[in-house]
């Protein structure tokens, strides 16, 4: 067993926060990993702010700590600030590029936002416009969850080496069926492409987007 | 989950008859096994509510059939008549009350901690520590109950319930069940009469000694690193939070840890133990000091001088967390402990609250939309609106501010009725449909009676759709999704003596007409209901996608558009968003789904429909059935 690992997953209700956090526990269940997911319901439709934690190798206290996420997915980028105090420093976050305001509210903007994130945690953010790659490559904005796995995995060694590629793929095939599996499975392909390159980018010192 | 965990429990501990009405956290139980109820031969309804919910399981139990009912915690509240009764008469086949804790109130109007109710009703209480344990502790419980002939109450909370972890099965479920009992026509001990109730009083008061002087070992009571000078008590999920505390302080080893699953009554021999040997407890436990007030009562009728400390270290309102629990188990311990100052940035203060909003193309918004508007053309001012338990809780918030008052299910009209009393305003009560079968029958039937001036609004939308999306008794379908008879909310309220306006809000226009002549007759003096049917919009998707008709999309044209805002500020809708640097608002179209409300609203006419819905569309908001889906 590697060590634990603690993944958050931010979004708005309605987004497939909720999804996400069940692939990513399935795919760790098929690697033999024990995992903890605490989900929040009810309103989770209804467009309100959402976070899953997910905790790997941690016997069964389903909530993480502030300042101990390892890995944070922000499926919408004021909900990644929202819940930046639950990263620990040096963590890995991967955020959408999509700003999607409260109605009658005037938050800030995305390079706001992008700012904020960089300043806290400098190198390690990754920003990418999800929603347009799903859209292009899967059909729909729906698909920018799985997509934005494929790039956390790809991104994030130390996740990869609990919820491998492989596994992912078979978590999406055992939980979808037909078409949503396809395009789940192209979603979370090009996320890993993108999510190579990004860091790969990275790694020859250029500033990513 | 661990709901359908507990679901899974029950089956395979041979529980034959479930019953529950849907609430969070506790939903997910009887729809995992209505899931497979006809395939293994068991009974699975949602019930009205969860009085009857608890009646019809209890029901069996006494008749022989094992059987399991579940319900948030404030579900507990509407069954609490019965329940105590129960725990009086006690049982003949073992039977569990699901009790599905909401501390913080994510999704609840309060956050009680039901383990009291053990106390008030001799029903033990059992509360599992994570997901693979309540599966486990299910099976337990109902052995616990069997053999005491006494319901016992199996306390979950949200972070048990819609935690997931893997789960190792044990046993397979049987199937082609037989749900057949013999109702014992034992009188004393069903016919709760004060002399009989007398009787059974003893008879539940010699269970509760049994249990509380009981030898109970793991999995009910486990003790960890005995013969320590300090030690914990954890009760349930507090537990996994103490765990990983000690661990994080290097501390496991400094402590005697009594891991509590069996809560209420206190088990007397295990605390006893503990406190002979340790000079300082303290008690960690989610939200009241349950355990905390029996421990220092046991302590003290046996002369125990152990210093107990609780609530001074950890927190009584709010769930618990590692970060919640860690400063007072090391202070208690006498550890350092300093957390590390989280990360933070100035722009967190900016970003803006996040509450839930009624979705895209939902039917409240339009009724909401529509009663205002009936009411501003009667110059109708002050319209005291009461509220109730559902999605349309959400109309509190600008602009409709529809929702006055929210306490309980099927408040709103009991409410509404006492204020029409009082107060000289306009009085409407605003229910929804599933909530209005629960608890607001009882409530029209009073406004009728006692000569009320409120008039009654039930949002049909077809469905029971907050808790995310069950049927009720005006669906026509049962909990398996066979066909069930409907029952017509109009009819009802008019047998009680309502006239009934029946509304469509997807057209406006003339839902408008109709409520301002269901306004004109209440002004009058009439006793009016109004019940306003459209399907919740996520369903009327889901049957897009299913049947292949497609929902209209709409767009706004730059040119006609002049930036008034009428459409953001009026409709409110999460699809219709002006973009950052943007002056105009735009429509997302992956989001629309093709309401036209806020089309309706535009004084410019810039809103139009940018992709027609397929042929008949419309039925997938209006009709009750839609044919082709499945």
């Amino acid at each position: 067993m590697s060590g634990r690992l603690n993944v958050l997953i931010v979004g708005v209700g309605g987004q497939g926060v909720l999804t996400l956090g069940s692939l990513i526990a399935w795919a760790s269940t098929l690697s033999g990993i024990d995992v903890t997911v605490a989900e929040t319901h009810g309103l989770s439709q209804r467009g309100g702010s959402l976070a899953v934690h997910v905790r790997l190798n941690n016997k069964d206290a389903p909530l993480i700590p502030v300042g101990e996420a390892d890995h944070v997915i922000a499926l919408e980028a004021l909900e990644a600030l929202r819940y930046l105090s639950y990263a620990r420093r040096g963590a890995v976050l991967v955020v959408n590029r999509l700003r999607l305001p409260p109605p009658l509210t005037n938050p800030p903007g995305l390079d706001v936002i992008e700012g904020a994130l960089r300043k806290a945690f400098d190198g390690s953010v990754y920003v990418y416009d999800a929603d347009s790659e799903a859209k292009q490559v899967a059909g729909s904005t729906l698909y920018s969850n799985t997509l934005l796995l494929g790039v956390s995995v790809a991104v994030d060694e130390r996740l990869r080496r609990v919820v491998g590629p492989a596994m992912v793929e078979e978590a999406i095939n055992t939980l979808f069926s037909g078409r949503a599996a396809e395009a789940n499975l192209r979603a979370f392909n090009q996320g890993l492409k993108i999510g190579f390159s990004l860091a790969g980018s990275r790694g020859a010192g250029q500033a990513a987007r | 989950m661990g709901n359908e965990a507990i679901a899974r429990g029950a089956l395979e501990a041979g529980v034959c008859y479930f019953a529950a009405y849907p609430g969070t956290p506790s939903t997910e139980i009887l729809e995992s096994v209505a899931e497979v109820a006809e395939d293994v031969g068991v009974i699975a309804e949602w019930s009205v509510n969860e009085k009857v919910a608890y009646e019809s399981a209890y029901a069996a139990a006494i008749a022989g059939v094992s059987s399991l009912t579940a319900m948030k915690h404030v579900g507990v509240n509407v069954a609490a008549d019965i329940l105590v009764s129960s725990g009086y008469s006690g049982t003949k086949a073992g039977f569990l009350v699901v009790s599905a804790d909401d501390p913080s109130a994510h999704s609840s109007q309060n956050e009680q901690d039901n383990r009291w109710y053990g106390y008030l009703a001799h029903i033990p209480v059992v509360e599992p520590s994570s997901v693979r344990e309540a599966y486990k502790l299910v099976k337990v419980a109902l052995g616990l109950s069997e053999k005491y002939q006494q319901p016992v109450m199996f306390r979950t909370t949200t972070r048990v319930s819609h935690s997931r972890q893997y789960v190792e099965l044990e046993d397979n479920v049987t199937i082609t069940r037989v749900c057949r009992g013999v109702f014992d026509k034992d009188l004393t001990r069903w016919v709760l009469i004060p002399a009989h109730a007398r009787l059974m009083k003893e008879r539940a008061l010699k269970v509760w000694r049994s249990i509380e002087g009981a030898d109970l070992g793991p999995p009910l009571v486990e003790v960890l690193n005995p013969g320590k000078r300090k030690a914990i008590i954890a009760s349930g999920l507090a537990f996994a939070y103490v765990s990983e505390s000690l661990e994080r302080l290097g501390a496991w080893s400094e402590v005697t840890v009594l891991k509590l699953n069996l809560t209420v009554p206190l088990p007397v021999k295990p605390v006893l133990n503990i406190a002979g040997e340790a000079d300082e407890i303290l008690v960690v436990e989610e939200l009241d000091p349950v355990v905390e007030t029996n421990v220092r009562s046991v302590l003290g009728k046996h002369g125990v001088r152990a210093r107990v400390l609780g609530k001074e270290l950890i927190p009584e309102s709010g769930e618990l967390s590692t970060d919640r629990v860690l400063p007072g188990v090391a202070k208690f311990l006498g550890v350092e402990y300093t957390p590390p100052p989280p990360l933070k940035v100035e722009e967190q203060a900016m970003v803006p609250p996040r509450p839930p909003v009624m979705c895209p193309g939902c039917p409240h918004r339009m009724t909401f939309y529509v009663l205002k508007i009936a009411a501003n053309k009667l110059k109708l001012r002050n319209v005291v609106y009461t509220g109730d338990i559902g999605c349309y809780t959400l109309g509190y918030q600008k602009p409709f501010e529809t929702q006055m008052t929210c306490f309980e299910m099927g408040g709103s009209i009991g409410i509404a009725h006492g204020i029409s009393k009082v107060v000289e305003d306009p009085v409407v009560a605003v229910i929804g449909d599933s909530t209005f079968f629960h608890a607001g029958i009882p409530g029209s039937v009073n406004i009728v009676y006692n000569s009320g001036r409120a008039m009654i609004v039930v949002l049909d939308n077809y469905t029971t759709a907050m808790t995310g999306h069950q049927p009720h008794p005006g669906t026509g379908l049962s909990a398996t999704g066979s066909r069930a008879p409907v029952v017509e909310i109009a009819d009802v309220l008019r047998s009680v003596g309502f006239r009934v306006y029946v509304i469509n809000p997807l057209r406006v226009r003339e839902s408008v007409e109709t409520v301002v002549r269901a306004f004109q007759d209440y002004l009058n003096g009439e006793k009016v209901a109004v019940v306003s049917r459209m399907r919740c919009s996520l369903e009327a998707y889901r049957l897009s996608r299913e049947t292949g008709i497609r929902l209209p999309v709409y767009a706004i044209d730059e040119s006609k558009c002049t930036a008034c805002m009428a459409c953001v500020n009026l409709v409110a809708c999460p699809a219709i968003v002006v973009p950052e640097g943007a002056k105009k608002p735009v429509i997302l179209e992956d989001m629309c789904l093709g309401c036209g409300l806020c089309a309706h609203v535009c004084p410019f006419k810039a809103i139009y429909v940018k992709r027609p819905g397929g042929e008949g569309w419309e039925r997938l908001y209006s009709e009750r059935f839609v044919e082709g889906a499945g």
